[in-house]
């Protein structure tokens, strides 16, 4: 400590001669101030203590502000109480968390005592640094817990239906996401169930209420049989089926809206003070005709690209997102992927994906780029994911992203 | 065009799967292409009515609803009740096992409408006939709903009319076509005009034809079907005007198609 640098604290420049004497012979570089003036001095102009020595006769209070104020500059010196004769003053001191050096302030002991005290500052310090980084570690740890456990809410594998193509690309913009996408079997595998959505938020939030929506809609799909619905409806008169001209719903439309209105009520009942929603795409697709029912909770119309070349077809919202609005009404929409159609559904990553220069991708790059890739399938993903990286370029992901391609192979 | 009838009642024991039986016999006799589905889950008749024709049932519309068998596979051909090889059977079900997991676990009601476009398609039907459970269950509004043609069986008493205007609004609702109304079980000697003034009134709808009562049905005691029976009996041509009355007038012999599916 032959170069240390010595803040000394004292208001009438009372310190001991003695204690000058051995710092001038240790050769430390010593500024001397009173409070006051230190904490007049602008930024800058306090130096860079090693070690800041405080009469005893300070109140602790004033030493206090002192310390934050070096902190401010970034220095966390060692706080050291000296006394002459009131050594009861350093009691104070030594609860507040300060050293104490007491008399004779014989070199070799001073200089011995402040290292010791040097030593134990840079201890505890190092000691703070470690538990602040295990904390991070852990932090990270549990997030990569989390990013695991979320994948087991992603389906393994996706069926293959003769016939048909379904392949998937997502990509959480963070560790964990709010996207997510579910395909699986309904009707004693009648029929397939084809989930596209998106949490409103990113990260540990949007994942967990990712979970729980999915599990609702999956669990709720599965279990549905026949409940009455029909007959309680019909009989009471009521309006869920009206829009169609005969009573009787479609295969696969009970699972469908048991599953997006159970989901609705039970997030409207139990969650709505949280403020978490999520817009989505839920299709019933019959393999044998390509015939597809549909709910479209307020998400991004999934897009039905024709293999003749015609214009795409939107499938456009047929109700609000799921989890905002109670005991709404949810319509079903209907449509069906002839051969050689692919059905596109995707998240708003693709659409709002920022270029370097803030552009955003958008619809008519999306719809363009759809329609004029000559490729389908598992192809057509790589093709809009080699277009959404090339639009991007270095710029950083701001959102998750998820598209799904539903494809019909032409006979 | 095909079509589809669906026989139903308010209540039980009007005679509604007799009459649904003789109807889908006499339909096929007249040479059209027929399938009668038994719609009755919870107390099927048709299995015993076709036990001839049946067998062992292994495969039934329930077990098709709840994912065991495809539809076709439930169709039962009945040739000798019909004359030639355009008439079938699908029973109710085919186990008692069947019934705990359709009332535990349900089912898509999608899967019937489906299911009887299936039948009609695949084994190339002129007329498909349903026959109901009582009252107003998924299996029966489904089936009325899927109907071009509504037969309602019933009986002139207080009981079997209290339901009427019920019926009717719910057919009216669910669109279910031409609409016959059947008395059933007509005493001998019941004053003709008083008795239909009575029907009209309930139902709010022309009667189709007031049904003898029939003491030779309770001899047969379900052995054997009435029309093949007793093919000259007034009852039999009750039925008759029925068919004549929901028919959409198809009375060409449909061709079935080039390569009828392969049936158990």
């Amino acid at each position: 400590m032959s170069h240390t640098k010595v803040l000394l604290l004292d208001e009438h420049r009372r310190a001991p001669d003695e204690l000058l004497a051995t710092l001038r012979e240790l050769r430390f570089e010593v500024r001397r101030r009173t409070p006051g003036e230190t904490l007049a001095q602008a930024p800058g102009e306090l130096g860079e203590p090693d070690v800041l020595l405080v009469s005893a006769r300070l109140a602790p209070a004033t030493v206090k502000a002192v310390v934050r104020r070096l902190d401010d500059e970034g220095r966390q010196p060692t706080v050291v109480a000296f006394a002459d004769h009131d050594l009861h003053l350093l009691g104070g001191h030594v609860q507040a968390g300060a050293d104490y050096l007491v008399p004779p302030f014989h070199p070799e002991l001073v200089r011995a005592r402040l290292r010791d005290c040097h030593e134990r500052t840079e201890f505890s310090r190092t000691l703070q640094d470690v538990a602040a980084h295990a904390e991070l570690l852990s932090y990270e740890r549990e997030l990569e817990i989390g990013r695991e456990i979320q994948l087991g809410f992603l389906p393994d594998t996706l069926p293959s239906p003769d016939d048909w193509e379904i392949d998937v690309r997502f990509r959480p913009a963070r560790t964990v996401a709010g996207d997510f996408y579910d395909v699986f079997e309904l009707v004693n595998r009648r029929r397939l169930a084809l989930v596209v959505a998106d949490v409103c938020d990113k990260g540990v939030g949007a994942a967990l209420f990712m979970a729980l929506i999915r599990s609702l809609l999956r669990h709720t799909a599965e279990q549905s049989g026949l409940q009455n619905l029909i007959a309680a409806d019909v009989l009471n008169e009521s309006t869920v089926w009206e829009e169609q001209t005969r009573a009787i719903p479609v295969v696969g439309a009970t699972p469908l809206l048991n599953a997006v209105v159970g989901t609705n009520n039970y997030l409207t009942r139990n969650h709505i003070r949280q403020g978490y929603f999520a817009t989505l795409f839920f299709g019933v697709l019959d393999p044998l005709t390509g015939n597809l029912v549909y709910i479209n909770g307020g998400h991004n119309p999934p897009v039905l690209v024709s293999a003749d070349g015609a214009e795409p077809v939107l499938l456009e919202p047929t109700g609000p997102a799921v989890g905002v609005i109670p005991d709404v009404t949810f319509s079903l929409g209907y449509t069906q992927i002839s051969p050689g159609d692919t059905l596109f559904i995707y998240t708003d990553g693709v659409t709002e994906a920022r270029s370097g220069s803030g552009r955003f991708f958008g619809n008519e790059l999306m719809l363009k780029q759809l329609t004029e890739a000559a490729v389908r399938g598992e192809e057509l993903l790589d093709h809009m994911d080699g277009v959404l990286n090339e639009f991007v370029g270095p710029a950083e992901q701001s959102d998750d992203i998820t598209m799904m391609a539903v494809h019909r192979r032409a006979s | 065009m095909s079509q589809i009838i669906t026989v139903h009642s308010y209540r039980g024991g009007t005679g509604k799967s007799s009459t649904a039986a003789n109807l889908a016999v006499l339909l096929a006799s007249s040479g059209h292409r027929v399938a009668l589905v038994d719609t009755d889950i919870q107390t099927p008749a048709l299995d015993v009515m076709f036990g001839d024709a049946l067998g062992t049932v292994r495969r039934s519309l329930s077990d098709y609803l709840i994912g065991r068998c495809e539809i076709e596979e439930a169709a039962y051909p009945a040739e000798a009740d019909a004359g030639h090889d355009g008439f079938f059977v699908v029973p109710a079900r085919s186990r008692a096992g069947v019934i705990n997991e359709i009332m535990g676990r349900g089912y898509d009601v999608g899967l019937l409408r489906e299911g009887f476009d299936r039948l009609i398609d695949s084994l190339a039907l002129d007329v498909l006939l349903l026959d109901t459970h009582a009252g107003f269950n998924n299996e029966t509004v489904t089936s009325m709903a899927s109907s071009d043609a509504l037969v309602v069986v019933t009986r002139a008493d207080r009981l079997d009319m209290a339901g009427a205007a019920e019926t009717m609004s719910l057919a009216d609702r669910l669109g279910c076509g031409r609409l016959s109304v059947a008395v059933n079980l007509v005493p001998s000697g019941t004053p003709h005009e008083p008795l239909r003034a009575k029907v009209e009134n309930a139902f709010g709808a022309p009667v189709t034809v007031a049904l003898p009562y029939a003491p030779e049905m309770a001899a047969l005691a379900g052995e054997r079907l009435f029309s093949t029976a007793y093919p000259h009996h007034p009852l039999v041509a009750g039925y008759r005007r029925i068919i004549a009355d929901v028919s959409n007038g198809t009375t060409a012999l449909r061709r079935p198609a080039p390569h009828p599916p392969s049936l158990p």
